[in-house]
């Protein structure tokens, strides 16, 4: 009862005396609290990025069906390529073509596959142009394989239109709200690279920005890509479902025989095609963010050690400053605990002032980010947590060893000091 | 006695008045006065009324949200007192509390302390002045650290009107 009535005076009391020492003691409070915002700031900004990337990364994987696999010309790949031919062997790779996707397609244990390739075009509706927006075309199947989220009053293109070539076009949210505004688009005739194409329907675009989720978008059969605007299909891509009851492993292998059978290889011979499972993207993207959040603990293990060390300094001084205060409140009864305390409550008032500034940095930092990005990110409340946990374990770890002089202080000897 | 049992004997049994006041700059009389009960674990609405209580006693009942440096000398010793008798403590204990003021001052906080000791508070003095000396029952005088002379008031007073020394 009795500490705690002392411990909670000491709480308000020891904000507000260290309030007072931080207006007294600018430069160095400053540098304190300079310390812990960028430690705190780390931890928040980059955190928030990385939530918000993750969000819409986890969307993508969503929307593809968690066994759905690609085969593509090319890798992803962060090698550096030269013209000796030694490097980027993948570069000579064939393009992926139809009759491979035909037999891809007959394997037992592939329930579907389909094909995508990606180009951009101009489109135009009357007097309103976009310049560049993003054609996804694919096979018939699109609407099974990726199950688009269609606007209600449309539809995806049929297989019978996918196999004619016809002139449809489903184009995004974002396309149709430019070229059309409020109006409706669907059997309406847009103009893409200056051919004629029916609008048949609108649909939401759920891809990341990784994905180029807010880019304005066309969704068109992959042979009218190929016919009518005369687009080669060198780097079309495959996404193989496999049958339910089948792992992804069992297919890839399956795809794999039968690629290599189809291109005639060696059992010495590398694979000259590409096999991407949600497993490698997975664990890709995670390398990434895993190199980014160790980044983030040195860049917030720096700040707070910087912050650290200017909580000794200020409170050493602020010690001494108040020895024969110090030796007053002995007088009175206070006890080391309670002496141990309010200069503790001190120390993490400055870390914590410090931690309030990086958090608004951080915060700050997020609502640019999701306004000058697609990039939706958002301080996750567990890195609020975090910060403040971080900014009292500093106040806490440094604060100690002035606090504790403080708290040895013999009052006889306090009170006798000038 | 542990550190911590010294520190509650100085809590309860001993209040403490010094020549410099030893008020906290940052916190109101009130506040100031306050201080002890905090340190015992009374609760705030009970501290209050204690501490303008003991403000009261000592004729200080309306500068209470004054800091330090907004009083006076003889007011701040004023302040001094009252927190010294917040916690009702067995002892009083003065060190040279006139020492920092002029002697119309002196003698207003003298008259203070022989109100608390007409009311029973036992009040401990250390003093160089002998004037200041014989308000007190009882005076003791050390001299190089020894007692020289232990008499009531009575006989010390008429050994200094006599102009005997003090010591």
């Amino acid at each position: 009862m009795a500490t705690l009535t002392a411990r909670l005076y000491n709480l308000t009391e020891g904000v507000r005396i260290a309030l007072d020492a931080l207006r007294a003691n600018r430069v160095r409070a400053g540098l304190t609290i300079l310390g812990v915002a960028v430690g705190v700031f780390a931890v928040v900004g980059i955190s928030a990025a990385v939530h918000g990337i993750n969000e819409s990364v986890a969307r993508d994987f969503e929307s593809a069906g968690p066994t759905t696999f690609f085969v593509s010309r090319f890798p992803i790949s962060f090698e550096a390529c030269d013209d000796s031919g030694e490097t980027c062997r993948w570069l000579r790779n064939p393009s992926i073509t139809m009759p491979e996707l035909e037999a891809l397609r007959r394997l037992p244990s592939v329930e579907q596959a389909g094909a995508r390739m990606d180009w951009s075009v101009a489109a135009k509706f009357r007097d309103k142009t976009l310049k560049s927006v993003g054609v996804e075309a694919y096979t018939g199947n699109w609407g099974s394989l990726s199950a688009p989220d269609i606007q209600p009053g449309g539809r995806a293109f049929t297989e019978m239109e996918a196999r004619s070539g016809a002139r449809v076009a489903v184009l995004s949210t974002i396309t149709a709200e430019r070229l059309f505004g409020e109006g409706d688009p669907v059997g309406r005739e847009v103009q893409l690279n200056g051919s004629p194409f029916t609008v048949i329907g609108v649909y939401k675009d759920n891809s990341s920005f990784l994905s180029g989720g807010s880019r304005p978008k066309a969704v068109i059969p992959i042979l009218t890509l190929n016919r009518t605007l005369n687009v080669r299909l060198w780097d079309m891509g495959l996404a193989v479902k496999p049958r339910p009851g089948v792992s992804t492993a069992e297919a890839v292998d399956e795809v794999e025989a039968a690629m290599r059978g189809m291109r005639r290889l060696r059992p010495v011979d590398p694979a000259n095609w590409a096999i991407l499972t949600q497993d490698k993207l997975m664990s890709t993207y995670n390398q990434i963010f895993g190199t980014m959040f160790l980044v983030m603990i040195a860049l917030s293990a720096v700040g707070l050690l910087v912050g650290g060390v200017g909580v000794v300094a200020i409170m050493m001084i602020s010690v001494t400053e108040r020895t024969r205060e110090i030796g007053v409140r002995k007088a009175l009864g206070a006890t080391r605990a309670t002496i141990l305390f309010q200069f503790l409550v001190e120390a993490v008032t400055l870390t914590g002032v410090g931690a309030f500034v990086g958090l608004l940095g951080g915060w700050g930092l997020a609502a640019i980010v999701r306004a000058a990005t697609p990039i939706q990110a958002s301080v996750p409340p567990l890195a609020i947590l975090a910060a403040i946990g971080a900014s009292v374990v500093t106040g806490v770890a440094f604060g100690m060893v002035p606090a504790a002089r403080a708290a040895r202080l013999d009052p006889v000897e306090a009170l006798r000091f000038e | 006695m542990t550190d911590d049992e010294l520190a509650r004997v100085r809590n309860k049994e001993i209040g403490f008045v010094f020549q410099t006041f030893n008020l906290l700059p940052r916190a109101s009389a009130l506040a100031n006065v306050e201080l002890p009960l905090v340190y015992a674990g009374v609760p705030a609405a009970e501290r209050k009324e204690r501490a303008m209580e003991a403000l009261t006693r000592v004729q200080l009942g309306e500068r209470v949200h004054h800091k330090p440096n907004e009083l006076s000398g003889g007011q701040r010793q004023r302040v001094a007192i009252a927190r010294a008798l917040v916690n009702r403590p067995s002892i009083l204990l003065a060190d040279e509390p006139t020492g920092n003021l002029d002697s119309t001052t002196s003698e207003e906080i003298m008259r203070v302390f022989e109100e608390l000791a007409d009311q029973g508070q036992t009040v401990i003095m250390v003093t160089h002045e002998p004037d200041i000396a014989a308000h007190a029952r009882r005076v003791v005088v050390l001299k190089d650290g020894v007692v020289s002379s232990d008499e009531p008031k009575a006989v010390f007073q008429a050994r200094i009107a006599q102009g005997g020394k003090a010591h």
